[in-house]
């Protein structure tokens, strides 16, 4: 430890520089984590809050909701087998006026059970309740100025549903997320002929089993259909490869700098080992160099992040919570101390004869 | 010290009046060769020294002679491939290769070539270093470190980086930093090149005198001619042949 910080702080120039290095690509990391899970939440907070375990869609949907039309035999045949831990929902789209502003909106139309599992939990006003033909609504109307209370008009037809109450954390396809009734949406959707996009369930492997079984239907994982749900796994995929590239680059960057620094060193390696220090103590005040420099340049970064999250306009999706930044912090500090290994073996094969002189 | 008649006693007796002390080193027909079969290469033919405490022995000889091959079996840093090496009594090929580091640690003082400082530790460092490796910090250490600091009138110096020194005054710290572990044996590979001739001899001196003042035996790898008057003993190797 002693040799380790004593060369930093002596070289401290050069300690900045690589230690400058980490923290950038740290909080670059940092960064895309958060707004990968804040575009996360933001195209489908719904599904990843949601209680349900499940999501029963028809075969030839393979668990796209909007794809999707049970008819109403096939979601008694699976309430049947599922009971209290099934409940249907339907999806559609919808384009609607309120608010304070001009604007067209838009927003998921969600039909659910209000006494199943998937009602809306409300943050402010009052839930759907059975034959209320109002909706409670994602709290992220509130910035279009939408009020509870308030009443959206539906294009083109003109319907029109009452604001009850908000609900947190409520989105799908990057839109706010409506809830209304069963009722109200086959009201409001005649079309459909009584059919729901889905039928979600809270159970286990067993039940899901006996329901695959039925025949025509199939079955996802809460995870299997967030990947199915159009555009998030091509979004998630891509920022996620960014952050998989970044800690690479960041792993190499440590690697080859501690390398040429090893290569650099042999002389100094060769006297230490002459004078009587272990390979040892070497390759531990090496690690220690390694984890000094990392842990200090990852918290700065964790620390910049966290400042600048404070700065991010409102509209940005963004969602970094304390346990990620640690994790991710955790992740960088491991590869760091991974990428030691390289110099490692160069420090342990330094022979303590080239401290003297030119062996003939 | 007393007399190691427990010991099986192998090397040859003093010639001078200490007579009664066990000899620092002892090369017993040390030879060192490269490769097997026909490509051997023969870098020190058998070879036998005695250093008696308080002795300054010079090797000397051209480049390419076999000093270094020399100097690093006798600073246990290279096995001979035959014969035996006998440092404070302690036979070295009965130690591992694991042990080597620990025993020079405890017993050897290296006094090596200009660049022999780390460049970013400041003079009392140096110094401390060496308990430090070991895992002997503390007052002592520290205490000693500025007892020898005062010794080769380096105190001023403390708290100076290798780079702000001279020449002559970084031989003196690699000095300093070799009598840190109180070693027996002390070995200086050309522990005057890059200095002119006063500083050169000042080094040397210093050595001597402390070889002298603290019975420690010394071996110094030299090709400087004008500093061999201030050995007790000269030497000589000349293609892998060991001379007195």
């Amino acid at each position: 430890m002693f040799l380790a910080l004593r060369e930093l702080q002596h070289y401290r120039f050069r300690s900045v520089l690589i230690g400058g290095i980490v923290a950038l690509i740290a909080f670059m990391v940092f960064m895309l984590t958060g707004l990968t899970r804040g575009l996360a939440q933001d195209s489908a907070a719904l599904m990843i809050n949601t209680p349900a375990s499940h999501f029963v869609t028809t075969r030839d949907a393979a668990g796209v909701f909007n794809r999707s039309f049970l008819s109403p035999g096939e979601v008694k045949a699976i309430t049947a087998v599922g009971g209290d831990a099934s409940t249907p929902l339907t999806q559609s789209f919808a384009s609607f006026s309120g608010g304070t502003e001009a604007t067209q909106l838009s927003g998921v139309l969600l039909g659910v059970d209000p006494s199943g599992f998937m009602a809306p939990e409300i943050t402010s006003g009052q839930g759907l309740a059975a034959g209320v033909s109002g909706a409670v609504v994602d709290h992220s109307l509130q910035e279009d100025g939408v009020k509870v209370g308030d009443t959206l008009t539906l294009k083109p037809g003109g319907e029109t549903l009452k604001v009850l109450g908000f609900t947190g954390a409520a989105r799908l396809n990057h839109q706010p997320v409506v809830f209304v009734t069963l009722d109200r949406w086959q009201a409001l959707n005649p079309r459909t002929r009584g059919s729901v996009s889905a039928v979600a369930l809270k159970t286990d492997a067993a039940v899901t089993s006996q329901i695959s079984a039925l025949g025509g239907l199939s079955v996802l994982t809460r995870a299997e259909a967030l990947q199915v749900l159009p555009g998030y796994k091509e979004e998630q995929g891509s920022l996620t490869m960014i952050q998989v590239f970044l800690v690479v680059v960041a792993a190499f960057v440590m690697a080859v700098f501690f390398y040429v620094l090893t290569l650099q060193k042999t002389p100094q390696f060769g006297l230490l080992k002459a004078i009587g220090a272990s390979t040892r103590t070497l390759a531990g005040s090496l690690v220690a160099q390694m984890l000094f420099l990392t842990v200090l340049a990852v918290a700065i970064a964790a620390l910049v992040t966290l400042g600048i999250v404070t700065l991010l306009p409102a509209g940005i999706p963004f969602a970094l919570t304390l346990p990620t930044l640690l994790s991710a912090s955790a992740l960088l500090i491991v590869v760091a101390a991974l990428s030691s290994l390289l110099s490692l073996r160069t420090v342990a094969k330094v022979d303590p004869l080239i401290a003297i002189g030119t062996v003939t | 010290m007393t007399l190691t008649a427990h010991r099986p006693q192998t090397a040859p007796a003093s010639p001078s009046s200490s007579a009664l002390l066990t000899p620092t080193l002892v090369l017993q027909d040390v030879s060192k060769t490269y490769g097997d079969g026909d490509g051997t290469i023969t870098a020190l033919h058998p070879a036998t020294l005695v250093v008696q405490p308080g002795e300054l022995v010079a090797v000397n000889g051209p480049s390419g002679s076999g000093k270094s091959t020399f100097l690093s079996i006798a600073g246990a840093l290279l096995r001979p491939t035959t014969g035996q090496v006998r440092i404070a009594g302690q036979d070295l090929t009965a130690l591992s290769d694991a042990g080597l580091p620990a025993f020079r640690l405890k017993n050897l003082g290296f006094v090596l070539q200009s660049s022999n400082l780390i460049p970013y530790l400041n003079v009392r460092e140096q110094l401390t270093l060496v308990p430090h490796l070991a895992g002997e910090d503390g007052r002592d250490a520290r205490q000693q470190a500025e007892e020898l600091l005062q010794l080769l009138g380096l105190s001023e110096r403390a708290r100076h980086f290798p780079d702000a020194l001279s020449g002559g005054q970084r031989q003196r710290v690699a000095i300093a930093r070799a009598l840190m572990n109180d070693p027996q044996l002390i070995l200086a590979d050309e522990p005057t090149a890059s200095l002119d001739s006063v500083r050169g001899r000042e080094v040397v001196e210093l050595l001597a005198q402390q070889v002298h003042a603290h019975g420690k035996a010394a071996v110094m790898v030299t090709h400087d001619e004008r500093v061999l008057d201030l050995c007790d003993r000269v030497v000589s190797i000349v293609d892998g042949q060991l001379r007195e």
